[in-house]
């Protein structure tokens, strides 16, 4: 078994990059943010600046524990930001993309008939916004009474899914294809400030999560076999501070820098998010049933067949997410739809004037 | 989320959703439940890392067993 120390490596970088790219992606939507309550005040690679500085400030505090007051004021704001576009578009007679005036068919369609590709890249993209198995590591250690950890999961679950569908399926049942993208502008007006205003906390608080575990799994990485690991020593201090600064430059640059960044970021999403909340885990689940080598039972045998049918499932969302988001990274270099490095344009959609 | 729906249609959409949403769930089961298990490992590498030693250490036990 050669595994061990090669496949620690893949899973170590692999794990770095991907929290990188999903933090330079929460630095991006916090510039959208900014640009949407300030009505685009100032350059948009600025407010990307401002975000890389405060959530470097904020990730630098050293607990996970100290920083989780961040998360609660997030996760209110994001509940807030959402809830109120859900009644938002609800009360308008016509979403904010719509023709104002004259017929209008916003095409809601109970099966869809988009390309295959096109499926593929939104089911990929579903299956990145859940992405996330391989932090409960650092969720079980944090928890102050772990044995209630299925509870919780169960609880927290359940209110991640209801709210994804009930909001996902209320805003497209009143906007149809009048969406604005990005969605939290589709009620339009004051109530877009309004959403983007009580999702910018959220947005935060996910970039310094994002900013602070990858920094720390370096900072571990660094000083591993050191004294001044777990030690409030001058060294200790020096490497855990170049490491949240590198960690919150990378993601800066990086979303700065590509102009196809958020097809790539869809690259990401498949490549990497997908094997190591998928995929890994049911080869963790195999490897533990072989590893114990037990008589195996009726339950045990489904278990597994269980775990091998995810295991296939992810293979089969990597390759068609990969797939996918290498045809939009084409199609944006065929028709030129590249984005300006560093460029100063808003990316909070359309303003009423245009 | 909503535009998902554009793309899939409002009834794969949904069940994509929660499907999707089930299944990852049961990922970040298999993983709570095994940190609950080795406290001592702290990420998915170390726990790859780790499988080599008690693959060994495994192989080691069934050879003096048999």
């Amino acid at each position: 078994m050669i595994w061990g120390p090669i496949g620690r490596e893949i899973l170590f970088v692999g794990y770095w990059l991907y929290l990188v790219f999903v933090a330079g992606a929460g630095l991006l939507a916090i510039s959208t943010a900014l640009n949407a309550v300030s009505d685009h005040a100032i350059c948009t690679a600025l407010f990307t600046l401002v975000g890389a500085a405060t959530v470097m400030l904020i990730a630098s505090i050293q607990t996970l524990d100290r920083i989780s007051w961040i998360t609660w004021v997030g996760v209110m704001g994001i509940m807030t930001s959402v809830i109120t576009l859900t009644i938002a578009v609800s009360q308008r007679d016509r979403p904010y993309a719509a023709p104002q005036t004259g017929p209008w068919d916003k095409q809601l369609k109970l099966w869809g008939d988009a390309p295959f590709v096109d499926c593929c890249a939104a089911v990929a993209a579903i299956i990145f916004s859940y992405a996330g198995a391989p932090a409960f590591f650092s969720v079980v250690a944090e928890m102050k009474n772990p044995r209630q950890f299925t509870r919780s999961l169960l609880v927290c679950q359940a209110v991640v899914i209801s709210t994804f569908t009930i909001v996902a399926a209320v805003v497209y049942h009143y906007c149809g294809v009048y969406l604005s993208s990005p969605t939290l502008g589709s009620a339009g007006g004051v109530i877009k400030k309004v959403c983007y205003g009580f999702a910018l906390p959220g947005l935060i608080a996910g970039a310094v999560l994002n900013t602070h575990i990858p920094a720390k799994l370096l900072m571990v990485r660094f000083l591993r076999n050191s004294e001044h690991l777990a030690n409030n020593t001058k060294v200790h201090y020096i490497v855990w501070f170049s490491c949240i600064a590198f960690n919150a430059s990378i993601s800066f640059i990086i979303a700065e820098a590509i102009p196809v960044f958020n097809n790539l970021l869809s690259v990401v999403g498949a490549f990497l998010a997908t094997p190591l909340s998928m995929t890994v885990e049911c080869l963790m689940y195999m490897w533990e049933v072989r590893r114990k080598d037990e008589q195996p039972t009726m339950r045990g045998r489904l278990m597994y067949g269980w775990n091998f049918f995810i295991f296939v499932l992810s293979l089969f969302a990597i390759g068609t997410g990969m797939w996918a988001s290498a045809m939009a990274i084409k199609g944006d270099i065929d028709k030129g739809n590249l984005l300006k490095p560093f460029g100063c344009a808003d990316n909070s959609g359309f303003h009423p004037a245009s | 989320m909503a535009s998902f729906l554009d793309v899939l249609g409002l009834i794969p959409g949904v069940l994509v959703i929660i499907v999707v949403g089930i299944l990852t769930t049961y990922t970040d089961y298999i993983v709570g439940t095994f940190k609950l298990a080795h406290p001592e490992v702290y990420t998915l590498a170390e726990y790859v890392k780790r499988l080599e030693s008690l693959h060994e250490r495994h192989a080691h036990t069934t050879v003096l067993a048999s």
